[in-house]
């Protein structure tokens, strides 16, 4: 595999260099540990999908996976690579991540659309926010947590059609409506990433079968 | 309205329990009589052909599927990828290709032991699954369990299928909640641990089968390299 490189962004959004990843989060984790905070963010994006009841796809994720093993979390999200756009790295890691086609409309256009659209054939999303400063809580292995900020662009959409799994990344789909994902997270916060609870309160309005 | 194809499907044949086929009969009927007949005697003494599938990816992960919170039985549990009854005449190679269609909306052939193996290096698993037949069980015991922890066993004959498919798989909303993948040399620790997650056929059947799921996933890597 090639080295992925990120745009490193300080707080303020500016733009301070590019960094291999792997190289970036040694620094950060360095970071953090010896002041409790990161003062640096890459570009990412999350998105939380339906099928066209409005019950929500969420991912488990792998045990391999170093940070928040085993829970639940949206459905998928990424960095966004050095020269790359938010919408384009949806869309790839909907297609290498869970296998199939998707397309990013805007709001105008998606209304219109999804109701006409076969969704089983492709995905329908649409951008819902834009966050400079998104700061995303993750749990180690060891237990520990740590603050990740990011620029954090999210999308939701509806598929009604096939799903793949990739080894190592999710270890399973789970499907809720809204109601039995909120009862849940009460039920069970520990079972869940801190991501998709804050997603799921932020942007319920938008958590909602297709008329 | 309901088409002369839908009448036959849910025709099935029955048999006693040494296997001797008895004649063909309406489904719900037929479950509806060997429920009084398990209320009365404490036993039921007809079955009828079911198959089961466990289907793997191409990496050796073993797909398992939550059952619904609509279901009546079993409800909530992690269960083989999926199951059904052959309908009218059908063979059980024949049910299983089409349950996967019909449920997991993908193609697949049902092959002999030699070819399966040739196949895992010559066929494109992201375009077509393969299955190959394990075993069939006279007698089999279904157990489900109910929401107010009632069991109900019926005897079945059924055939057992492995197969692997790399390609997107679909669930039935309503059917399926969820799916998860497990690794051969990690599930039998799993079910030990957490065995009321699981049904009572994936309890039974992995640990039974175990050497054929390593059997298969030793023969893929093989392929792989």
């Amino acid at each position: 595999m090639s080295k992925e490189i990120l745009e490193i962004y300080n707080l303020k959004g500016k733009f301070i260099k590019n960094q291999e990843r792997k190289a970036f989060y040694d620094e950060i984790k360095k970071e953090f540990s010896k002041t409790g905070k990161i003062t640096k963010q890459i570009k990412r994006f999350t998105c939380l999908l339906m099928n066209s009841k409005g019950r929500i796809y969420l991912q488990k994720r792998s045990k391999f996976k170093k940070e928040n093993s085993g829970l639940h979390d949206k459905t998928v999200g990424g960095h966004v690579s050095k020269g790359d756009t938010f919408d384009m790295t949806m869309i790839r890691e909907c297609a290498e991540e869970l296998g199939f086609p998707a397309s990013i409309l805007s709001k105008e256009e998606f209304d219109k659309s999804i109701s006409k659209t076969h969704l089983n054939i492709v995905a329908l999303f649409k951008k819902i926010d834009y966050i400079t400063n998104f700061k995303s809580t993750r749990v180690t292995k060891n237990n520990r947590k740590f603050i990740q900020p990011y620029i954090n662009t999210p999308y939701i959409g509806y598929y009604d059609g096939a799903i793949k799994f990739v080894d190592g990344e999710s270890s399973g789909i789970e499907v809720f409506s809204l109601k039995e994902l909120e009862d849940d997270i009460k039920k069970y916060p520990e079972k869940f990433t801190e991501d998709i609870k804050w997603m799921i309160k932020k942007y319920r309005k938008y958590l909602k079968p297709i008329k | 309205m309901t088409s002369e194809i839908e009448i036959y499907k849910e025709k099935v044949q029955t048999f006693d329990l040494s296997g001797k086929l008895l004649g063909m009969q309406d489904r719900s009927e037929f479950y509806n009589e060997i429920r009084k007949e398990y209320k009365k005697t404490g036993k039921v003494t007809r079955q009828v052909r079911t198959i089961r599938l466990f289907l793997m990816n191409a990496d050796g992960g073993i797909y398992l599927t939550k059952r619904s919170k609509l279901k009546k039985e079993n409800t909530l549990l992690y269960d083989k990828t999926i199951g059904g009854h052959l309908r009218g005449t059908e063979t059980p190679e024949f049910t299983v290709l089409r349950e996967a269609a019909e449920e997991l909306g993908f193609p697949a052939a049902a092959l002999d032991e030699s070819e399966f193996a040739t196949s895992l290096e010559s066929i494109d698993l992201r375009i077509v699954g393969i299955f190959k037949e394990i075993d069939t069980l006279n007698g089999f015991i279904a157990k489900y369990k109910y929401k107010d922890d009632k069991w109900s066993k019926f005897p079945q004959i059924t055939t057992l299928f492995i197969g692997v498919f790399d390609g997107p798989v679909k669930f039935k909303d309503g059917e399926t909640s969820g799916v998860e993948i497990y690794y051969p040399d990690e599930i039998l620790d799993e079910l030990k641990k957490n065995p009321k997650r699981y049904t009572e056929d994936v309890k039974i059947l992995i640990p039974k089968y175990i050497d054929e799921f390593t059997k298969i996933v030793k023969q893929i890597k093989k392929y792989k390299k």
